[in-house]
């Protein structure tokens, strides 16, 4: 079967895990008019288009915004990019309407299908092209052609695509050095969902490590996954973490999740086992709140700690009770908004990607749910897309309602709502 | 919503090389012509920990035979020809924990075992001795554990 554009399969994960900033050409004719597109989407419930056309001998560009729904239809599933407030760019075109097209894609189709009309979805077209744009074929020209002069959005895409000059943000005298040390405790080598893991185990490194590098840190990355992952080896990287006072420190549990019968607490056990042949057990599980206060505990400046698994009632009950509590990094970050995050912060944030008596999901080709939706609420806080100021809440809750919606595209599944503390302030 | 332009051009595309072969899983389950449903042990035994005394399913240790009658087991292979009640993507993050074993098997020494979670995280472990029909899935709900139970 010839291979569809890289980006479709991720469409059709239904998940829409598109990468923040993810930017694409679409080009349709209609009769005698041709339609030029450039699509940005943020997450699945964040998007817009400019659409560029010629009607007689006058330019008109307009914006059209874009949330995502997943639609199944006689067995057929289709993710469909629905259109809304459309308003025009061109000046002069305030008597002029728009009907926003709606976005159709199909696993077997290399471009979507545009409709024009929602009430009769065979009034549309099928694109012509479809493709992501990269740096270095962007040019100043090409956005003009659906920006105006004076449009944030404009500036935000030239320094996207690498056409202005970024300023260094400069550093101070009172800028202490700090590390950024990375935990990720993934399952993947289970056969459920080990897949999965391994895709999240990737791109949680990926975007790290592209944070410390951009931010001009160290970056640590401490790794306990495939064979490795035992709760001895998790517990050991946990004690062995000495981080310095203005150090950064982000703690990331990938694998299966669950709460014992008799549990209270809302936090979940993380289940540190690579095979159905391993009991579930004390010594094979470890609490989230226990993670969390082992990291706490060594005083770092700034600790995140997330955990991506279930909170569901495993149907066993805890028997003793100890006093235990695709995508690479595009470097597109606003180093001002980084640099407010990850320097200008102090404190703890906690968060699991499900409520009690909830399952969370993941899909083998886009990971997690609740990472790939916290990699997207991270991209989109530093873009320089993003207008207001970078801060974890808005992270935090674009990462859970992110996730929640990728449920809502999923047929099979059903709905996760993480749960958080934040206790990070400014420094 | 109906697609009827884009279920041409899905048609057409579909023509053009995107063949979707369907398993041949009734073919197999067809010719597995005896039945058995066991209560298991919660999580499987390595080879080299099992013991003489015991039986084990897929290194799931058996607990009990539990017998059904011959409707539940019609209703049990229906459900286990249905696609639509496993998947395989995407996927609960939850701890699989055995409870029953649906075992299918002739004197060919074909089988098809499905070990099933108990109800906290519906999914499946499947062994058989085609193992392209094997694998790890997730199930929509938990009917068959019910049909069992109910017996």
């Amino acid at each position: 079967m010839k291979r569809l554009l890289l980006l479709l399969p991720w469409l059709l994960a239904f998940v829409c895990p598109l990468v923040a900033q993810d930017i694409y050409e679409i080009k349709f004719t209609t009769e005698d008019v041709e339609y030029k597109g450039l699509l940005v989407l943020f997450s699945e419930s964040k998007m817009y288009m400019r659409v560029a056309y010629h009607i007689g001998d006058k330019y008109k560009v307009v914006n059209v915004d874009y949330t995502s729904e997943h639609v199944t239809d006689d067995g057929n599933e289709f993710l469909v990019l629905m259109g809304s407030n459309p308003r025009f760019i061109t000046t002069g075109d305030k008597e002029d309407s728009y009907n926003p097209d709606h976005l159709v894609f199909s696993d077997i189709l290399e471009a979507p299908f545009v409709i024009f009309d929602i009430e009769n979805p065979d009034n549309g077209v099928s694109a012509s092209s479809f493709k992501p744009l990269k740096k270095g074929e962007v040019t100043d020209k090409y956005l003009r052609e659906f920006f105006r002069s004076e449009e944030t959005e404009y500036f935000a895409l030239r320094k996207i695509f690498g056409l202005e000059a970024v300023k260094p943000v400069p550093r101070t005298n009172q800028d202490v050095p700090a590390t950024l040390h990375l935990v990720v405790v993934a399952n993947t080598s289970i056969g459920d969902i080990g897949a999965g893991c391994a895709v999240d185990q990737r791109n949680l490194e990926s975007e790290f490590s592209g944070i410390a590098d951009a931010l001009g840190i160290p970056f640590k990355s401490y790794q306990v996954a495939g064979k490795d992952f035992i709760k001895d080896n998790v517990i050991n990287t946990l004690n062995a973490l000495n981080p310095g006072k203005n150090d950064i420190v982000v703690c990331i549990y990938r694998g299966h999740g669950f709460r014992w019968s008799n549990q209270t607490e809302t936090w979940p056990q993380l289940d540190i086992r690579s095979s159905s042949y391993i009991r579930l057990n004390e010594s094979t599980t470890v609490s989230l709140s226990e993670m969390y206060n082992k990291v706490i505990a060594k005083g770092a400046r700034l600790n995140i700690v997330l955990a991506d698994c279930c909170n569901n009632d495993v149907g066993m009950s805890q028997v003793t009770s100890n006093n235990f509590l695709v995508m690479q990094g595009n470097n597109n970050y606003d180093m001002q908004k980084l640099k407010d995050l990850f320097m200008n912060s102090k404190g703890n944030l906690l968060s699991c990607a499900a409520s009690p008596g909830e399952f969370s999901w993941v899909s083998s080709v886009n990971g997690g749910f609740f990472t790939s939706s916290f990699l997207q609420a991270l991209r989109e806080e530093i873009s320089y897309l993003k207008n207001d100021t970078a801060d974890w809440t808005d992270i935090t809750t674009n990462t859970i309602n992110g996730a929640r919606a990728k449920t809502k595209s999923c047929s099979n599944c059903t709905a996760q709502n993480g749960k958080y503390y934040n206790g990070v302030t400014k420094k | 919503m109906k697609f009827t332009f884009l279920y041409i051009m899905i048609a057409v595309a579909q023509t053009m090389g995107c063949d979707k072969t369907t398993a041949p899983l009734s073919g197999f389950l067809g010719r597995l012509d005896q039945i058995q449903v066991y209560e298991v042990d919660q999580f499987a035994t390595p080879k080299n920990e099992q013991v003489a005394g015991n039986t084990y399913l897929s290194d799931y240790q058996i607990k009990k035979t539990i017998p059904l009658n011959k409707t539940t087991l019609k209703s049990m292979k229906k459900i286990l020809l249905d696609s639509g009640a496993f998947h395989k993507d995407p996927v609960k993050n939850c701890p699989f924990i055995a409870q029953y074993a649906i075992h299918c098997f002739n004197d060919k020494n074909e089988f098809y075992n499905v070990i099933l979670s108990n109800e906290s995280c519906p999914k499946c472990q499947i062994f058989a001795s085609d193992s392209t029909f094997s694998g790890n899935f997730d199930l929509v709900d938990v009917k068959l554990q019910h049909l069992i139970k109910k017996n």
